[in-house]
């Protein structure tokens, strides 16, 4: 069982997909690194890629930067399951340990983007439907807005204040704790 | 570039179900972004989701309610509370003065509760499922329309409960304590007759007119009628995390030198039960933190022999049978050596000023006591097998180990448990320390050393649809 699933993950792995951005450019990528993307997954499920998949809700710019996500991140998820059988016990944890850490410094990394790219990024990743991405965006927004004013998370992301001031004034009174 | 993206209310729903539930204030102040932003945090999808996601952890410790005094005695000055934050914080100010008679919230989080229920004149008796218990104490004194409030510290709604006659009775109350809780899934106790709980202001049933209970919580104009049962399923199990806006009980104990008696309040019903009693020689511990397990709550009592030793004992009031029962914790351990032939086997234990009843694990399923002696954190469980049941140590914690050595110049002292026996606060010369058992976290939550007790608020604090409901979308969003 196991050799047929590795001989299906190889010819899998061999597939290329074309994801064509919003602007018309073209992005070739594997099989593996695509289907971290669910929506994409159940388009070559549904074995309707043929010709490119079309991604009109995405940039190019934006584009690239989840295909980088996908790409080590489909690699990790490809290496642990190699490692298992070819290392004994305890090189297996070291090694795993090693690529969770080369992971997290990834992660990290690839955080270092402007506001209102990491905005793109979060809308990127809940329309390719990509879980991993999505946690780790949304929960660097949650981090930034910590110990913030209202008026300091909205300039950071470039949000516009469409309460009015009586609405605003209201609610203040009803949270005044917690702007004391 | 183009216009700056923004977040749908789904997205936006990610965002801040990332922000820590320790971290209210953050929530609340991100609530005030944009419109968006605030319909998202005050709906209840995000309410509802917030606590899934942040349960397993159990809901925060948001704040101490202590009450206040200088160490020692009990009695009188010893009668006062507030609420201490236990995170980020500046001590409350009564907290700083350390008056007497108070009582204060001391913060452990971001959250401040809006309103001040707790305070001078003030005792806190219990504070679960959300709600906070506090008792008026002229009313030690004198008959007060508000004897027994019971206060939301995240809305600041009050309750104040029908007076219980306690001026009117022959024989005068010599030590009382009460305790709240919710009361969807639990039955009330039933007079066999006529099989329905018998209260004291309506003992042949409701009048049938021109009578209302009062409404907890009071309902606000805004807020559609179904929405104070959210959390309390219909099925009447609770997982008490949503559930402070739904119907609640309270159970009073008391001793009166003929009985010990036991009151049940029902918010449903809006009045008090009729008593019921056992005779057993016990004072009850004003101070300390009643313990719910299962449909049972148990008070500490103590009883006087001679000069030197106290017993100490354990009431048990079950409320879905109405009935009262006494048992012992295990004999102190130099009363067993003195009185080596008279007491029964059994295990005993070194106790110190203070014994805490707790519940020993999540989900109600034990009760324990645990008790500092001699620099050490004492757990004990009980244990209750097919033909046995008593009391078993568990763990003992040095808290030397624990505590920065100058704040161990004397024995620290107990004061306060969180429900599952992780969190421990500890009472030291230099103030209060935050014990976290689980994470070996140790953190100092307020520099006053005047604290007779302190009763954890755990709860979830999400904004409420307030100033927008009355608009469209706020609409939309309270019935989504």
């Amino acid at each position: 069982m196991a050799s047929a699933g590795s001989g299906d993950e190889k010819a899998a792995a061999a597939a290329m997909i074309t994801l064509i951005s919003s602007d018309n450019e073209k992005f070739e990528v594997t099989e593996a690194t695509a289907t971290l993307s669910q929506t994409i997954r159940h388009m070559i499920e549904d074995g309707c890629t043929d010709g490119g998949v079309p991604l009109p809700n995405v940039t190019s710019k934006i584009l690239a930067r989840v295909i980088e996500y996908c790409k080590k991140h489909a690699t990790a998820a490809a290496g642990e399951e190699g490692s298992s059988s070819s290392f004994s016990d305890a090189a297996f944890l070291e090694v795993d340990r090693a690529f969770l850490e080369e992971l997290e410094e990834f992660d990290d990394a690839f955080l270092e983007v402007d506001r209102a790219t990491l905005f793109d990024l979060i809308l990127a990743a809940n329309y390719l439907d990509i879980k991993g991405l999505l946690n780790l965006t949304c929960q660097k927004v949650a981090d930034s807005v910590k110990g913030k004013t209202p008026e300091q998370i909205r300039e950071m992301y470039n949000i516009v204040n469409d309460l009015t001031p009586e609405e605003e004034a209201e609610i203040r009174r009803e949270t005044q704790w917690a702007f004391e | 570039m183009a216009a700056p993206p923004e977040l749908v209310d789904d997205l936006v729903e990610e965002v801040l179900l990332r922000i820590p539930p320790d971290d209210p204030a953050s929530l609340a102040r991100a609530a005030l972004v944009s419109r968006r932003w605030y319909r998202v945090a005050a709906g209840r999808s995000f309410r509802r989701r917030f606590r899934e996601r942040h349960r397993r952890a159990a809901p925060p410790v948001l704040g101490l309610l202590c009450n206040l005094g200088g160490g020692g005695g009990g009695g009188d000055d010893a009668r006062a509370s507030r609420l201490v934050p236990t995170s980020s914080s500046r001590p409350a100010a009564a907290a700083r003065r350390g008056d007497a008679r108070s009582s204060a919230f001391v913060p452990t989080s971001t959250f401040r509760p809006p309103s001040a229920a707790a305070g001078p004149g003030w005792r806190v008796l219990d504070a679960r499922h959300g709600r906070v218990l506090l008792a008026n104490q002229v009313w030690e004194k004198r008959p007060v329309h508000d004897a027994l409030v019971v206060w939301d510290p995240v809305t600041g709604d009050r309750l104040e409960l029908p007076e219980l006659p306690r001026h009117m009775e022959t024989s005068p109350w010599t030590s009382w304590n009460a305790a709240v809780l919710c009361a969807a899934g639990r039955r009330l106790p039933v007079d066999r007759q006529q099989g329905r709980l018998v209260t004291i202001n309506f003992p042949f049933g409701m009048p049938s007119t021109g009578w209302k209970p009062l409404r907890w919580p009071p309902l606000h104009a805004h807020e559609p009628p179904g929405s104070s049962t959210a959390g309390a399923g219909d099925d009447g199990c609770c997982d008490h995390i949503d559930c402070r806006r739904g119907s609640f009980l309270v159970a009073l104990v008391g001793v009166n030198g003929v009985e010990v008696f036991g009151h049940v309040y029902s918010s449903e019903i809006g009045d008090w039960s009729m008593p019921t009693s056992c005779f057993e020689l016990a004072d009850l511990d004003c101070m300390a933190h009643s313990a719910l397990v299962g449909n049972a709550v148990y008070f500490k009592c103590e009883m006087k022999l001679g000069l030197r030793f106290r017993t100490h004992k354990i009431l048990k009031y079950d409320l879905s049978t109405h009935k009262m029962s006494m048992t012992h914790l295990p004999y102190d351990l130099g009363m067993r050596a003195m009185y080596v032939d008279c007491l029964p086997p059994g295990p005993c234990c070194n106790y110190g000023d203070r014994v805490v009843l707790m519940t020993t694990e999540e989900d109600d399923a034990g009760l324990g006591f645990t008790t500092v002696h001699d620099f050490k954190l004492h757990l004990w469980a009980r244990e209750v097998g097919p033909d046995y049941e008593g009391w078993a140590p568990r763990r003992v914690i040095d808290l030397a180990k624990l505590i920065p050595t100058d704040a161990l110049s004397a024995s620290p002292e107990l004061v306060g448990s969180v429900d599952g026996g992780e969190v421990f606060f500890v009472l030291t010369v230099n103030g209060l320390f935050a014990i976290n058992l689980r994470t070996s976290q140790v953190r100092k939550v307020h520099g006053s050393s005047g604290i007779r007790s302190a009763v954890p608020y755990t709860n979830f604090c999400t904004p409420a649809l307030g100033a927008l409901a009355t608009g469209k979308e706020g609409a939309g969003s309270s019935s989504a």
